[in-house]
């Protein structure tokens, strides 16, 4: 009983210290990858030669950021451990979250550098098709908002190269 | 002094330059004013399209978009009830019940009026203060640089929304994407994980524009179906009689220097201005209860706090080189892309770049107040622009800037790794200013830090000897443990009161 009560007190203060995580779950997985990065960090640190004349060196900075990553990410994974799972409902930000559309035009804006990476298209034909589809997409496919975005995906597409290339002097993917 | 900023006043009024003051502030008040743009993703897109433009006017430029953003963002707080900008979160409170009872005008009029003052206000300290504070950072050697950028990284993330940790995190985060690349200091490559891409390291463009642009724009998508029906303008004018800011004085006056203030202090943001300001002149109100319903003293509190931010933090940027803000950072980007060395040398060695950069902030916070006054009607019809058409052309700008500096694919690959990054952060509540005040302040850490222990024999410890320093790095310190010091504190205030009552 009495541990008990002192663990709540160790957890009290705690919570009162480092507070409670308010997204738990995202906080386990943002604290594993902060953890995997310092790890990759500590590990090309240690392929840097040791300094000659500088005190420092150029490994000493990356190595000390290492750790204190790995602290941080100690401290927010307690937090998540600590805290409650949050309780609002859905309908409480008062729209529907549309995580399908985010990763489409994330997709698509992949897809639209991974054409001009390749030369399989050049910036202009590459832009009309990419505004055209994203435009679609964000559109959720309503036929006046594709009309309007292939409208403005040529006048983009091809006023914007010209824009880029003869005003501002840009050089552009080709 | 005067005969300076009277000369940056003079060029600024010279067609050019003041064309840009007006296209600046006009394009920020529209991004300000739609809830999803914002003044850092402007400024950090525009970028790009400043290289072939004379360094003076494209900060110029850059420092209207920065004072006309600031000041968007109460159109839609108020019409809206969605923030145009975080900085107007506290407007909603008052500003959008004083709409709703068919205050629109009104509500208006004080948040424009009171961005003016406060903006104007910050003015007077940039322009008393500026001078002297560069003069008393030559002084400076890298020791007090050091412990001055560990400060800021500090504050920023421990001061910075949601928790303290998340912050620092944040910070580390950003100083630790700063380090690939050649060190400069021994020529030695590190973290490149044998990319020859990342010898250079990841530039400061292409990580704004992941981290503030591409994160928002996945943001957006994913909130694609927000909709809010605006309250409609009525016919009177916006505008209000000086009899009529009367009883607003004092609040005012408080509220413009706790926001200068607080953007004096390396890396806080106007958010954090408008809460203060808010939170103070609710404890000083003599009607307290009315704030939260459509109180005028809490519109004029939070935006003249808001605006006033935006002169403080441009203060810690010209006279040190360090960012009061995280669009102070880009800003800081945009010196060092126009190859103008920031730092305390900047007023001895560019006069006139910096009194021309304050005189644009003075005249952008008029020609603010003018275009808001007279075309707020418009502006709010603007606000539910279609971001589907929006939101691809901005990206197509992301790529043109982000190709453009270097005529390479990885910096637009960066663009979308950051973005990523970036929406991550925003998903896990990971603020992400102390990530970009990090990724900007890591090498002049690391370089002061360096130069410092070749200073002395004793390494890092001839930094006891430096009064400057240490105080800097006390308050670091002292921020740091402040959650455990309050602990304490709450504690020995139970343990007194248990021994009072029976």
């Amino acid at each position: 009983m009495a541990a008990a009560a002192e663990g709540a007190g160790l957890r009290g203060r705690l919570l009162r210290i480092a507070g409670a995580s308010r997204t738990p779950l995202a906080d386990f997985g943002l604290a594993g990858c902060v953890l995997l990065f310092a790890a990759v960090i500590w590990m090309e640190a240690a392929k840097v030669p040791p300094p000659f004349f500088d005190p420092l060196g150029s490994a000493a900075v990356p190595e000390g950021i290492a750790i204190v990553l790995v602290v941080l990410a100690a401290i927010v994974a307690l937090r998540a451990v600590l805290g409650m799972p949050e309780r609002a409902g859905k309908g409480a930000i008062g729209f529907r979250a549309r995580p399908d559309i985010a990763i489409g035009i994330f997709l698509l804006a992949v897809a639209y550098v991974g054409v001009m990476q390749l030369g399989l298209l050049g910036f202009e034909l590459a832009t009309i098709a990419f505004l055209a589809a994203a435009s679609a997409l964000l559109g959720r496919f309503e036929r006046r908002a594709m009309l309007f975005g292939l409208a403005i995906a040529l006048v983009l597409g091809v006023g914007g190269t010209w824009l880029f290339t003869g005003f501002f002097y840009i050089d552009l993917p080709r | 002094m005067l005969s300076d900023l009277a000369g940056a006043l003079g060029y600024i009024f010279t067609p050019l330059p003041f064309f840009w003051v007006l296209l600046g502030t006009a394009l920020g008040i529209f991004v300000g004013a739609v809830p999803g743009l914002t003044g850092g993703m402007l400024i950090a897109l525009t970028m790009p399209l400043t290289f072939v433009m004379d360094s003076t006017q494209a900060l110029v430029l850059m420092v209207a978009m920065y004072v006309g953003s600031v000041s968007g963002g109460l159109i839609s707080a108020t019409l809206l009830r969605m923030p145009g900008t975080p900085s107007s979160v506290m407007t909603t409170f008052d500003g959008h019940p004083m709409a709703q009872r068919g205050e629109a005008e009104k509500a208006l009029a004080l948040s424009i009026g009171a961005s003016l003052i406060g903006g104007l206000i910050a003015g007077v300290f940039l322009v008393v203060l500026s001078q002297p504070l560069s003069r008393w950072a030559t002084t400076f050697g890298p020791w007090e640089y050091f412990a001055m950028v560990l400060m800021a990284l500090v504050l920023i993330a421990s001061i910075s929304q949601g928790s303290m940790v998340k912050g620092l995190l944040a910070g580390a985060l950003g100083i630790a994407f700063a380090l690939p690349g050649l060190n400069p200091s021994d020529g030695q490559l590190r973290l490149t994980l044998g990319w020859h891409e990342l010898d250079g390291g990841f530039a400061l463009l292409p990580v704004l524009l992941g981290v503030f642009v591409m994160s928002q724009i996945i943001e957006d998508a994913l909130e694609i179906e927000k909709k809010a029906e605006p309250i409609r303008i009525g016919g009177q004018r916006i505008l209000l009689s000086l009899a009529a800011w009367k009883r607003h004085w004092g609040n005012l006056l408080r509220s413009s220097i706790i926001g200068t203030w607080i953007g004096i202090l390396p890396g806080v943001g106007a958010s954090i201005s408008s809460m203060v300001a808010y939170a103070t002149a609710r404890s000083f109100s003599r009607t307290p209860e009315k704030f939260g319903t459509g109180h005028e003293e809490g519109i004029v509190a939070s935006e003249a706090a808001n605006n006033a931010n935006v002169g403080g933090a441009l203060i810690p940027l010209i006279t040190m080189g360090i960012p009061g803000s995280p669009i102070d950072a880009i800003l800081l980007g945009a010196l060092i892309l126009h190859n103008i060395q920031p730092g305390p040398l900047l007023f001895v060695n560019n006069a006139e770049f910096v009194w021309a950069l304050i005189a644009a902030y003075l005249v952008a916070n008029i020609l603010m107040f003018i275009i808001m006054t007279a075309s707020v009607r418009w502006i709010a019809r603007l606000m539910l622009v279609n971001r589907a058409l929006l939101l691809p052309a901005i990206f197509v700008f992301c790529v043109v800037g982000a190709y453009a500096l270097h005529n390479r694919m990885f910096d637009v690959w960066v663009v979308l790794l950051f973005g990523l990054i970036g929406f991550g952060l925003r998903l896990c509540r990971v603020p992400l200013g102390p990530f970009v005040i990090g990724f900007v302040l890591a090498r002049i850490l690391e370089e002061e830090l360096r130069s410092g222990m070749q200073l002395s024999d004793a390494g890092f410890w001839s930094i006891l000897d430096r009064p400057i320093a240490l105080t800097f790095l006390g308050i670091s310190a002292l921020t740091l443990l402040w959650p455990f010091v309050q602990d304490m504190l709450a504690r020995r205030r139970r343990r007194r009161a248990g021994e009072v009552s029976p």
